[in-house]
């Protein structure tokens, strides 16, 4: 049988070039329209990742954000019209780059990415513990939900009312078999990595051919052209 | 006579912080093209033998040593564990923690990567691994939605891949249900056909049967006893109980019924069926009912819907369809779950407390009666010497015991037991048995999930039994034949 190694298309690091736009688009823009679209463009490229479910999740989540900075613009609340719009706009802001980040996670194969950021002569010292994190994230939510049911199985699952009343006994009840399950899981992970060689000073190769070609250059012209187009709406576009 | 690629002389290790060594005296040679199988009680040795193979100690796991190891002529003391990478493979017990990336497709050529093999010649042993291994189907996959017994296959093909010699497998079978075993069989068969060293520590026996060349039987750090593999599979039953050990073969095990003295509760099910959303059922119109005095074991398929089957009966799951009672009245999750007792598989998630007497007392006044109370019954699970040490300190039998325990502690009617016995020495395993008994005895309904053919011999009172349609059959103490079981574990010997 032949199989095919083809890498990934576009290659991570445009991928990468495409988080450092977004954020900084998102960072300066003013206009509510620009960053709407901005997250909907975003969420497209996760779409083909991730399906319908996660796209109108996303973009209703930020619809919503966005509509309930602007009531509390319009009408004033004290305090809450004080102090929720500088969260909500801090959210509104990092909320792109976080799409553009998940876009990375789920479209480039953790090899490839490891590799292409080698060529960008990144330490080998910075990249293993992002790689262990990148591993780590799926793990430890299912570790929490584990948590959680044998809380509620040994009726050890407080009320909201419990939480406030004995903060520090619920902290420990969740937290302790949390940090153990972590210990016992990145040993046994770096037992197994150090064994398959991660440690070792040789150069990494790649199995699949990573190398910037003319899809990555259309790409990224492409990114060019949006944000440019975002840019000019951002600027002369006046919502209402 | 082959030449030796493993060589211990006098060895002798002790952990960082431990108070006793680990390895004493270690004497052993073994030869390229051997199957050497490393078995024993639990805390023998096993391990931390297979941990000097693929140099993780001392490089990883820091301590003492005295005495040397060579392993393909380089000192363990002085090289590090990623030198042996090219030469050494290692699987281990747990599947879930020993992938590095998400997918099937990038997992196999990690170590190779890291190994800095040029391209051409990794894809060429890309497809030879693929192929040798049998494992195209699986390329496509997320590394969460294999089976326990696929996830070994993957981790040993990413080895196959990197052409080592010696192979290193720490309890691989612990999680795997019996066709995954007879998976694991399979590829350790043509692996030592290919003439590779293998070196497998286990309490699982009965499927290394016939490939052992030579069996180490481990006693407090040292050999206790060395013999030739086809003698080991010759022994008898006696010889194996004496020794502690789990069968080598599984015919010697004369499956018996359990038979129960009927108690209080009972549970009632009726056309339960369950699915996740937008997936087809997973099992559907189950109906069933059960007395206190039980013990009912259940039994599929790694992924038939096992463990989701009694989430949904002790009230962590919503049934799609269908009704659930105990003692003939209506029973909602909330009155279900403060009925029932949980042992998970990783019995990890569910100690909280800073010591083990505390442990016990959770959830109590913390009278003085209590206290006398929980420490008899720990000093009955011989957990006595015990009561100040935090849970987590306990090895993986004491941990199971001290679960145990908490379920007499709580004295609720319903128990329900995921695969209590996974990673569990001979002797461990024996007391588990004994304590669920005990606590059928006292009236309760034990509901036990396992793969374990040798724990499930002699258990059972009644059989809930997964089928690969989806329905569940329920064959009650009277319909229960101990003499099919093997049939239903889909074991043949």
């Amino acid at each position: 049988m032949r199989m095919s190694f083809k890498a990934s298309m576009p290659d991570p690091r445009i991928l990468i070039i495409q988080i450092v736009v977004v954020a900084v688009l998102a960072s300066v823009f003013r206009n509510l329209l620009a960053l709407f679209l901005l997250v909907l463009i975003v969420d497209f490229l996760l779409l083909l990742q991730c399906g319908w479910a996660v796209f109108w999740k996303n973009l209703l989540s930020y619809a919503a954000m966005l509509l309930i900075l602007f009531a509390l613009q319009e009408i004033y609340i004290p305090i809450v019209s004080d102090l929720f719009p500088l969260f909500l706009l801090l959210m509104a802001r990092l909320y792109p780059a976080y799409l553009a980040v998940r876009v990375l996670i789920e479209k480039a194969p953790m090899d490839e990415l490891l590799f292409s950021l080698e060529i960008w002569r990144f330490p080998k010292l910075v990249l293993i513990p992002l790689a262990v994190i990148y591993r780590y994230i799926p793990t430890i939510l299912k570790e929490i939900g584990y948590i959680r049911e044998s809380l509620k199985m040994r009726n050890l699952h407080s009320s909201m009312w419990d939480k406030v009343c004995h903060p520090m006994q619920n902290v420990e009840n969740f937290f302790v078999p949390l940090l153990y399950r972590s210990e016992k899981i990145s040993e046994e992970l770096s037992a197994a990595s150090i064994c398959k060689g991660l440690s070792t000073k040789r150069k990494r190769t790649c199995c699949t051919k990573v190398k910037l070609g003319v899809t990555d250059l259309i790409y990224l012209l492409c990114v060019a052209l949006l944000a440019a187009g975002l840019a000019f709406i951002n600027y002369h576009v006046i919502l209402l | 006579m082959n030449q030796p690629v493993i060589e211990f002389s006098n060895f002798s290790f002790t952990y960082h912080n431990a108070d006793s060594e680990s390895l004493t005296g270690i004497d052993l040679i073994i030869r390229k093209g051997e199957f050497i199988l490393l078995t024993g009680h639990s805390g023998c040795g096993k391990t931390t033998l297979t941990r000097c193979i693929n140099g993780l100690i001392p490089d990883f796991f820091e301590g003492d040593l005295s005495g040397k190891c060579r392993v393909c002529g380089m000192d363990i003391a002085e090289h590090e564990t990623g030198e042996f990478s090219p030469l050494v493979g290692s699987v281990f017990q747990d599947p879930r923690s020993q992938f590095f990336t998400l997918h099937v497709k990038t997992e196999i050529p990690f170590p190779s990567e890291n190994l800095g093999t040029p391209m051409d010649k990794m894809q060429e042993q890309y497809e030879k691994a693929v192929d040798v291994l049998q494992i195209q189907g699986l390329l496509g996959k997320s590394i969460f939605d294999l089976s326990s017994g696929e996830k070994q296959k993957v981790a040993i093909a990413s080895i196959y891949m990197v052409g080592v010699g010696i192979y290193v497998l720490d309890e691989p079978s612990a999680n795997l249900d019996s066709e995954g075993t007879e998976q694991l069989r399979q590829v350790l068969k043509s692996l030592k056909e290919q003439g590779n060293t293998i070196i497998i520590s286990e309490h699982k026996l009965y499927y290394l049967n016939g490939l052992t060349d030579r069996v180490l039987i481990m006693k407090d750090g040292k050999i206790d006893k060395e013999m030739e593999g086809r003698v080991f599979d010759r022994q008898t039953a006696e010889w194996f109980t004496r020794h502690g050990l789990r069968k080598s073969d599984l015919a010697l095990i004369t499956p018996k019924s359990y038979h129960p003295v009927k108690g209080d509760v009972s549970i009632q099910i009726k056309n339960l069926s369950f699915g996740y959303p937008g997936k087809p059922l997973l099992w559907h119109d189950v109906t069933f009912s059960a007395h206190g005095g039980e013990i009912i074991g259940i039994i599929g398929k790694n992924g038939a819907g096992k463990s989701t089957l009694i989430r949904t009966l002790m009230g962590l799951e919503k049934p799609k369809t269908g009704k659930i009672s105990i003692n003939g009245s209506y029973s909602g999750k909330q009155q279900r779950r403060k009925k029932s007792f949980y042992v998970m598989q990783d019995v990890d998630y569910q100690l909280f407390a800073p010591n083990v007497l505390e442990e016990m007392l959770m959830g109590t006044k913390k009278t003085e009666i209590e206290k006398e109370q929980a420490i008899c019954k720990l000093e009955n699970l011989g957990l006595g010497k015990f009561l100040k040490r935090h849970p987590t300190a306990l090895s993986g039998g004491q941990k199971q015991r001290l679960s145990i325990a908490l379920a007499e502690m709580n004295r609720l009617p319903l128990l329900y037991l995921d695969e209590p016995t996974s990673g569990l020495d001979a002797e461990n395993m024996k007391i588990v048995q004994t304590e669920i008994k005990k606590l059928a005895e006292g009236g309760a309904c034990v509901f036990v999930i396992t793969h374990d053919y040798e724990f499930a011999a002699e258990l059972f009172s009644s059989l809930l039994l997964l089928q690969e349609d989806g329905t569940i059959q329920y064959l009650s103490p009277d319909k229960y034949k101990p003499e099919n079981l093997a049939q239903y574990f889909q074991i043949s010997f």
